[in-house]
């Protein structure tokens, strides 16, 4: 009787040893989060700075959320709506994730989000800039951290109007992101009392020779010419613009992509004395800013653009929803992405709120000018600031 | 009127640097009937050795004397040790040949990448050359003047070699009848794989030419491809004349339509591909017989 007794507290024990304490490993075992980016190919550079700026935040948090190690599983969506669908779902049927982070193209962002919405999994979009992402395909399992086309180049528009600049000429790829942002340009600009008196359209990842838009350009009389283009095609209209001896002319005005400093080495002097609107830049003056500067620094040995900052952003955002779910997946995705919805929080750019469809709306947009310093670098100078828009309407889901 | 002449211009320039690229093409696939899909990988080797050779040295001159030296040796070697021996084997080589250059172009991109980066870099333009040239009362930049002389003075070049030459009779005769040239004792494998090389030299040549305005990056060969397809059917297999014309038409179309008809640029070279292919499928300016 007595060894029975011995026997099961024995079996007991070994039990306890072999099994573990069941809740305890559960809060041990990882988060694991699915990030997928374009690594490779034309938009390599920007995928870099938002992985980097990935990191940041991670490290920020020790890579662990409530005692719960993070788990990164990196995909390459090739900029290709098919390859992120596939890629989606072996995140999610294959390395069982608990989220999707990611994604910058924004035909790659619709063609993930619809799947999101099925397989009710959170995805976090760290780009996706078109307006309707978080509009017509709205889901309460998606959520964008950044900014919508119109939040950000509709008070550009407004902006630009009200100092001075009558006529413009918009030139861009001719795609969804390009229609996105110079019309979004365009609304504020119109409204202001200004008048686009060209639109210049360019074939997307197909135009290497501006010259023909750019001599159309130069004559339409306008002011200035509002680009929107990335990468190489950026450095080329920026470059032919130059070659035409247009800079006096018609000044190039653009975004943060336009003369995105990663393009500097190739375009050299060219880009001195450009103005742009930028949603983040590293000297700018807020504490959230100065840490994530000077941990970017710390981890990289260089000054953060302004994707990394948006891919703080991105896995800032997300690491606080983990947080203050006490770093529980909830059952239904949706939850989490409504917790996302709910934060404000201090971010290098500004102020981060999220509106009702969960689009992260923008406190600021800057205005700086790219000047050398003495020593010969180049930085931006703070010029001037304006609140970004709302986004456009477009969700007709309640959630 | 001032505004047309100077588009003119653009699109004279635009033709002469598609022609350097597409004239080589032409010349592989009329001679040896290959489908290089490779030919963007050695405009993008010929831009990235360039770009050494101007940081190393700081002259452009000196790139573009050198730049075109590492697309002739590749290309040259690959026909004589890969595609030679490929085609030599006679299975359905048209495709086999083409899923190899069409590998090899996206290889090449993706080694580059991982020597320098996806940065973007550029070969920075002589002085003498970065100023503005003033013609009948319009100014033009003078470097895009450069690109037309240069387009024109390779034409003429390849005109004088091909017609006046006896390699370029030996070329004449193996794109109209390759078993005769080989019967009369010819070292064909030799002469195709300098012809290869000469191709891929002029694509190295274009990208040289090309990266003081435009940029230098893993990517940028990539996307060439379908330009200068359009350009060698257009013209006509093997046709040197006909890739000159074809040129610029094509040239000619992209800026037109760039300057007045914007939302059909894209579609204006595809457009004129397909009427092409339906009438005329040897080429506007093709001998009857050899179909693409």
């Amino acid at each position: 009787m007595e060894i029975s007794v011995y026997r099961i507290a024995g079996a007991i024990l070994s039990a306890g040893l072999i099994f573990g304490p069941p809740a305890n490993a559960q809060d041990k075992a990882p988060l694991k989060i699915g990030l997928i980016l374009p690594y490779k190919g034309v938009y390599a550079i920007p995928a870099e700075g938002i992985d980097r700026g990935f990191q940041v935040a991670l490290a920020e948090y020790g890579n662990k959320v409530a005692g719960r190690p993070i788990e990164i599983i990196r995909a390459d969506d090739e900029l290709t709506p098919s390859v992120g669908v596939q890629k989606f779902n072996k995140l999610v049927q294959f390395d069982k994730v608990d989220l999707v982070a990611g994604v910058v193209g924004s035909s790659v962002a619709i063609a993930v989000s619809e799947l999101a919405d099925k397989a009710k999994k959170p995805m976090v979009f760290v780009n996706a800039f078109a307006d309707e992402i978080t509009g017509k395909f709205c889901s309460p399992y998606v959520a964008r951290t950044s900014f919508s086309a119109n939040g950000f180049q509709y008070n550009s528009g407004k902006y630009w109007a009200s100092k001075g600049i009558k006529t413009a000429v918009i030139l861009g790829p001719d795609y969804s992101a390009g229609h996105s942002f110079l019309n979004a340009f365009k609304r504020g600009f119109e409204e202001g009392g200004g008048k686009v008196v060209q639109e210049i359209w360019t074939p997307f990842q197909k135009t290497k020779d501006w010259g023909a838009a750019l001599t159309q350009a130069s004559n339409s009389g306008a002011q200035i010419i509002y680009a929107f283009y990335a990468g190489a095609e950026a450095v080329q209209v920026v470059k032919q613009h130059a070659d035409f001896g247009l800079r006096e002319k018609i000044p190039l005005i653009g975004d943060q992509w336009v003369y995105d400093e990663t393009l500097w080495p190739a375009l050299g002097d060219l880009v001195v004395g450009a103005k742009h609107i930028t949603v983040h830049f590293p000297d700018l003056p807020n504490e959230a800013n100065k840490k994530f500067v000077a941990a970017y620094r710390e981890m990289f040995k260089e000054d953060p653009d302004v994707n990394a900052s948006l891919g703080y952003d991105n896995g800032k955002a997300i690491l606080l929803t983990l947080d203050k779910l006490g770093g529980q997946m909830p059952a239904d995705g949706a939850q989490f992405i409504s917790t996302m919805r709910g934060l404000t929080f201090d971010a290098p750019r500004g102020k981060i709120r999220f509106n009702a469809s969960n689009s992260a709306l923008l406190e600021k947009v800057y205005v700086v000018e790219i000047v050398k310093r003495a020593d010969g670098k180049l930085e931006r100078k703070f010029v001037d600031e304006f609140p970004g828009a709302d986004d456009l309407p477009g969700c007709v889901k309640v959630f | 009127m001032l505004l047309f002449v100077l588009q003119l211009l653009n699109g004279l320039q635009l033709s002469m640097l598609i022609f350097l690229l597409a004239v080589g093409l032409t010349l592989i696939f009329g001679l040896m009937n290959i489908l290089n899909l490779a030919h963007g990988a050695f405009f993008t080797l010929g831009a990235y050795c360039g770009l050494v050779v101007a940081s190393t040295t700081g002259s452009f001159w000196a790139a573009l004397l050198v730049g075109p030296v590492l697309p002739f040796a590749v290309g040259a070697l690959l026909q004589y040790c890969v595609l030679q021996p490929l085609a030599e084997r006679g299975r359905s080589t048209h495709l086999d040949l083409a899923l190899l250059t069409f590998g090899l172009l996206f290889a090449t991109a993706g080694a580059v990448e991982l020597l320098y980066g996806s940065a973007f870099y550029s070969i920075a333009m002589p002085a003498s050359l970065s100023g503005h040239v003033s013609l009948f009362g319009l100014s033009y930049p003078a470097y895009r003047l450069f690109i037309i002389v240069a387009g024109l003075a390779v034409a003429a070049a390849l005109l004088l070699i091909v017609d006046r030459t006896l390699i370029g009779a030996t070329l004449r005769a193996g794109v109209d009848n390759r078993e005769m040239v080989t019967a009369l004792g010819i070292n064909i494998n030799l002469l195709f794989a300098i012809v290869f090389g000469v191709g891929a030299a002029l694509a190295g040549l274009a990208g040289v030419i090309a990266a003081p305005i435009m940029s230098v990056y893993s990517q940028m060969g990539i996307g060439i491809v379908v330009t200068t397809f359009v350009v060698v059917v257009v013209g006509g297999l093997g046709n040197l004349r006909g890739s000159f014309y074809a040129s610029l038409i094509v040239g000619m179309t992209d800026t037109m339509a760039q300057a007045y008809l914007p939302e059909v640029e894209l579609f204006a070279v595809y457009a004129l591909l397909i009427v092409v292919m339906i009438v005329r499928p040897q080429g506007l300016f093709g001998a009857a017989g050899r179909v693409a």
